[in-house]
């Protein structure tokens, strides 16, 4: 099975490793606590929870799905059904900059995939790859609602509009 | 109450319970795969689309609770059509690979695609399938084929709310949506084998009856599980004398739709070498085979001057046995106790409650009701059977303790010893000195008193291996040996 996934860190072999300590930081637990005074039961806290470990881990790994079932009673199954059901869940690392670029319809019209593509060949990853550096990684995302200035390429938080190819080199000088 | 008309037929429900059950009080049956009446209703498949005067769309049967004055239609050609449709999407993506799927022939999936499957298909693309999850073992007593999954949940709702485990769940989304375990953390809880009945397809089947035999060629037989006290109504699979399989049978009251997974494989005990012949020790103390007519010959001459004597019933008896051997018992001026070995505790859900099955014999309670003031056989264990001229043990698997060779020595230290057993490799049977070959529980009729209270039938499924016979055959045999033929001699 691992051989058809070789690089799914939650390849069903592949179990989560128990001697990797997983912990919110304080300030972090902080704001957890917060989380949970805003919602009625412990299970409705997942999805900030997990927002919560993605900005703290970058992404959610297999013992941190372990890490957050256990502070909301929660099954690790139900909680990897939660992260694998969402895109923007990382269930993979990835690099200090996501670049996401959108590919969907009024993106793609406005050659999107030329950004895409430049962006994969100028970096050398595979679609949805992570440079060597860890520096990058590229992606493909469905629609970010912001068809009226496509076409968009989000990093990380931030949406970068109107782009083109030209832009995108720019924009690369300054990410590094 | 209210009153529905269900396809014509007028009847009285009670209010708020769902189509699909009020159908069954008219005996009319809805197709449906998510609905299951233990679970939570999702209303999933829409495979129990019904029609409801006054309402403009088709109703989902499961998700709809009856009102006084509802006509519903489950057999019209809108719904069928319906159906139709809900089929095709469903059998877009599954195999139908029937020939080679133990679900086969008590496949819900199957009997539908049946009725309203199409027999071409009208979708040009390729099947969706999950690529190594066609027989992957997501638990010990588990294998799943995610290919024949129809996404219907009750595996996941079953963890989630009978055994509160939660190792299912969905992962993914859309199309590629997949019912997996979390790896590291698999389907292994004390029910696991449950979420095989309720799967409506062959994606979740029971690794022990994997292709043991198709299911159509077993003979059915109703019982009780004789795993613990609880008693599990149970269906025995089998044939020719061998059993494949229980499955649970619906007892709202006691076992649900569930069995544990203890009880549900306890029949692979049986898959050893029985007793199939009397054994007598001769006097070069060589236990060897005999007729029944010599077995009797010897019971009886020992029974002829003993004085102190005491028979060990068991916890496996029927009430009947337990009420024959007390009546020889008492005629002979016996002693006689049972003891029941602890067990668990095994929980059960019953649709109203948990029952906590403690004693790891069925019927501990009924064999103990029929011997009254029993003698103490824990004592007789720890402290040996000296003194006792003829110790009958009715079962020799009474106790797991009867096992351990210190308790032999001391139950040998009775001048006599006679010993039931199914079982050849059972440690008692080499220290014994005359061997009765015993039945196994499906091979008994009779009844258990499980911890409720309630007398609950057990059937025979085939007759005793070899020249066994059941212990209330085996007591009626020596009661005329020891009592009838006197009487005539004499
Ligand atoms: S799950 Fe049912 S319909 Fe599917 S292959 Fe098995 S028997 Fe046939
Ligand atoms: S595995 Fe079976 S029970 Fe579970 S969702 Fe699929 S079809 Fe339903
Ligand atoms: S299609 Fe790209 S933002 Fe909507
Ligand atoms: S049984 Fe009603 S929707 Fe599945």
């Amino acid at each position: 099975m691992a051989d058809l996934q070789p690089d799914n860190p939650y390849a069903p072999d592949r179990f989560p490793d128990p001697n990797k300590h997983v912990e919110f930081p304080e300030e972090a637990k902080k704001r957890f606590d917060w989380i949970l005074t805003r919602y009625p039961t412990k299970e409705a806290a997942l999805l900030p929870t997990l927002h919560l470990a993605q900005e703290v881990w970058g992404w959610i790994s297999p013992e941190v799905v372990h890490y957050v079932g256990n502070l909301l009673d929660l099954s690790p199954a139900t909680v990897f059904g939660v992260v694998s059901f969402y895109n923007m869940y990382n269930q993979k690392p990835v690099g200090k900059y996501h670049l996401q670029v959108c590919t969907n319809l009024s993106c793609m019209v406005t050659r999107a995939y030329d950004i895409y593509d430049h962006l994969c060949e100028k970096l050398s990853v595979h679609p949805g790859g992570t440079t060597k550096d860890g520096l990058y990684t590229v992606v493909e995302v469905e629609c970010l609602g912001s068809c009226g200035t496509a076409p968009v390429v989000q990093v990380n938080n931030d949406y970068h509009e109107s782009m083109d190819v030209v832009k995108m080199d720019a924009l690369l000088e300054i990410l590094k | 109450m209210a009153k529905v008309t269900i396809d014509g037929n007028e009847v009285e429900v009670q209010d708020g319970i769902n189509v699909i059950e009020a159908a069954k009080a008219a005996d009319i049956h809805v197709p449906h795969f998510c609905y299951h009446p233990s679970l939570s209703v999702v209303g999933q498949c829409r495979m129990c689309l019904v029609e409801v005067e006054g309402m403009a769309k088709l109703q989902a049967g499961c998700a709809t609770p009856v009102k006084d004055g509802m006509k519903i239609h489950v057999w019209n050609d809108k719904v069928d059509k319906a159906r139709r449709g809900q089929m095709e999407f469903l059998l877009i993506n599954h195999p139908l690979d029937c020939p080679i799927c133990d679900k086969a022939g008590e496949c819900p999936l199957q009997d539908y695609s049946f009725n309203y499957g199409n027999v071409d298909s009208r979708y040009g693309e390729f099947k969706r399938t999950y690529p190594g999850m066609d027989r992957t073992a997501i638990g010990p007593h588990v294998i799943q084929n995610m290919n024949r999954c129809i996404h219907c949940t009750r595996c996941i709702r079953f963890t989630a709310e009978i055994t509160g485990t939660s190792e299912l769940a969905f992962f993914k989304r859309g199309a590629s949506t997949e019912v997996g375990v979390f790896p590291g953390t698999p389907l292994d809880n004390w029910m696991s084998a449950c979420v095989t009945d309720i799967c409506p397809t062959g994606a979740l089947t029971p690794r022990e009856f994997r292709f043991e035999s198709r299911v159509w060629n077993l003979d059915v037989t109703e019982s009780v599980c004789n795993g613990c006290d609880v008693g599990c109504n149970i269906f025995i699979g089998h044939r020719n004398g061998q059993v494949y399989r229980y499955r649970p049978r619906v007892n709202p009251d006691v076992n649900d739709h569930w069995l544990c997974d203890y009880g549900r494989f306890s029949y692979e005990q049986y898959e050893t070498d029985r007793v199939v012949v009397p054994k007598v020790r001769t006097e070069d103390d060589y236990l060897g085979i005999s007729t029944w007519d010599e077995a009797l010959e010897a019971i009886g001459r020992a029974y002829r001057d003993a004085k102190n004597t005491f028979a060990i019933l068991s916890a496996q008896m029927t009430n009947e046995e337990a009420s024959a051997a007390k009546a020889l018992f008492d005629r002979i001026g016996s002693r006689t106790g049972v003891m029941v070995d602890p067990i668990g505790p095994i929980k059960m859900k019953s649709r109203t409650e948990w029952l906590l099955g403690t004693q790891a014999g069925p019927n501990f309670r009924g064999v103990s009701k029929v011997i009254g003031d029993g003698a103490n056989v824990d004592n007789l264990l720890t402290n040996g059977a000296d003194g006792i001229d003829v110790l009958y043990i009715c079962d020799a698997l009474f106790s797991e303790r009867a096992k351990d060779p210190a308790v032999i020595a001391s139950l040998r230290k009775a001048k006599f010893l006679i010993v039931h057993s199914w079982d050849a490799n059972h440690p008692l049977c080499d220290v014994a000195d005359v061997l009765i070959p015993g039945a196994i529980h499906p091979e008994k009729e009779g009844t258990y008193t499980n911890l409720q209270g309630r007398e609950q039938q057990i059937h025979q499924a085939f007759t005793p291996k070899g020249q066994a016979i059941t212990d209330l055959d085996t007591f009626r045999r020596i009661s005329e040996r020891l009592f009838e033929l006197a009487e005539v001699s004499a």
